[in-house]
């Protein structure tokens, strides 16, 4: 029943998303949406997948459109009249889509072709013999696609850095060559066709003064930085490793600045060290990959990294799935960081 | 059930992909957009993740270091592109957000139509 019922849920919350004409209620739908997706997951047999939608989808997106409507405006300000040509793309691309299924397989039937093609029967019975890993997905993530994972977290690094380019160039007076060399010629005014000046918040998060929330916080930190290194380190056993137990790590921080304030934040991991360690991770990985080369072997090639070759993959594949997590622990709190010192009142 | 089951989440993927489509159409809210887009985006990675289910399948983490009899898995390829497809979702998703707060600075509004009403003020 629940089969049916959850992804119905799913529908009803994205549909609602959409309609709603506040955009704070709108952003905690879709958290609820988020959160409905991480039990589907679990119901879907996706562990690894939860857990990261979970952080990541009910958490760190969450705060960002949060924070981000605090710089901007928190009313969806445009008639709700029905666009008729949009309804019919995409009720055109709906019964495209719906024809397409006809030919699709059946699901849940262990005989249609994502299950039987070659590779994923060979990476389950090979994965503890050329890895060590118990679990198939880390094996994956980690060795037989090593190289797509290796990429994938220079996209996150890369949007990393361009989110730090993108707001830390611009907080200048409009009218100033920015570092580009563009002057802010386009400065419009608003008011000319009837926009009203919101309220701003406060340009700098500041400290939260209730005393519950600042002990639990101090309380549940700990546990919560165990968990995401416990997370990270067990890709191996089980469910978890460094794309998981990153976003994890990067919560822990987020909730810190959210209820001890940006400036107490700042104390304990500097923006300047933030910064560094979004390249380390990847510094990590693709050196785990150049220790390789040196040492004789392929690209990424674990084995050759020690005598033993099955402990040898062990090893470096705990070495990248730490440097993902490092990667990916960074872009969460920047995204965070750089989001929060935007100057509302500019 | 299981004859309806076969084919339940294909419909649920097609309706939140055109739920996403029409909002990031017809929404004039550039935060509306985004939040569109990330439905959007959801319906995609629930599409990969439903072909990975197996019937009496179970989470791919093997047994007794993967000797002896295993249980039936589910496809854990779909799985892995999942996973890190979310993490590079979000990366984006925070470049389209700053996107907008640059927007709204310059213009002091993110409906759509003011700021194209301001574009054609200026010229």
């Amino acid at each position: 029943m629940t089969d049916l019922a959850i992804p119905l849920f799913l529908v009803v919350c994205g549909i609602a998303v959409l309609l709603v004409k506040d955009l704070m209620s709108s952003i905690m739908i879709f958290s609820v949406y988020s959160l409905m997706m991480a039990i589907e997951w679990c119901r879907l047999n996706a562990v690894d997948v939860a857990i990261t939608e979970a952080a990541v989808g009910a958490g760190i997106s969450t705060v960002l459109f949060l924070v981000i409507l605090g710089r901007t405006k928190s009313v969806d300000e445009g008639k709700k009249h029905i666009n008729l040509p949009a309804l019919l793309i995409t009720v055109a691309v709906a019964a495209v889509l719906l024809y397409g299924t006809i030919d699709l397989p059946h699901l849940r039937d262990a005989s249609i072709a994502p299950n039987t093609h070659v590779v994923t029967p060979y990476y389950l019975e090979n994965s503890y013999e050329q890895t060590g890993q118990i679990n198939v997905v880390a094996a994956i993530l980690a060795y037989f696609r090593g190289f797509d994972t290796l990429f994938e977290t220079t996209v996150v690094a890369t949007a990393g850095f361009s989110l730090i380019m993108l707001l830390r160039a611009g907080n200048k007076k409009p009218g100033a060559l920015d570092k580009t060399g563009v002057t802010a010629i386009y400065k419009k005014t608003p008011a000319s066709i009837g926009v009203k000046p919101t309220a701003t918040f406060p340009a700098v998060l500041d400290q939260d003064k209730d005393i519950v929330k600042r002990t639990v916080t101090k309380f549940l930190i700990p546990f919560i930085q165990l968990f995401g290194l416990y997370v990270i380190v067990h890709g191996e056993l089980g469910p978890g490793g460094g794309f998981q137990g990153g976003v994890v790590l990067g919560v822990s921080i987020i909730i810190y600045s959210l209820v001890f304030g940006f400036e107490e934040a700042k104390q304990r991991l500097s923006v300047r060290t933030k910064d560094l360690l979004v390249s380390t991770g990847v510094l990590v990985y693709g050196g785990i990959g150049v220790i390789a080369l040196f040492l004789g072997g392929n690209y990424l090639q674990y084995s050759v990294l020690l005598p033993d070759p099955q402990f040898a993959s062990i090893v470096g594949i705990m070495g990248v799935e730490i440097g993902v997590g490092i990667t990916v622990a960074a872009v969460m709190i920047t995204l965070f960081y750089e989001t929060v010192r935007i100057d509302a009142n500019d | 059930m299981i004859e309806l089951l076969a084919k339940y989440n294909y419909w649920i993927v097609i309706i939140l992909l055109t739920t996403g489509l029409y909002g990031v159409m017809a929404r004039k809210n550039l935060i509306k957009k985004i939040i569109g887009l990330n439905v959007f985006q959801t319906a995609v990675l629930l599409f990969y993740v439903s072909m990975s289910k197996i019937e009496g399948g179970t989470a791919p983490i093997l047994l007794n270091h993967g000797h002896g009899p295993q249980p039936v898995f589910d496809n854990p390829l779909p799985q892995v592109l999942m996973l890190t497809a979310i993490v590079v979702g979000i990366s984006t998703t925070a470049v389209a957000l700053t996107f907008v707060t640059r927007i709204y600075r310059e213009y002091g509004t993110i409906e759509e139509d003011q700021i194209l009403e301001l574009n054609k003020q200026n010229d």
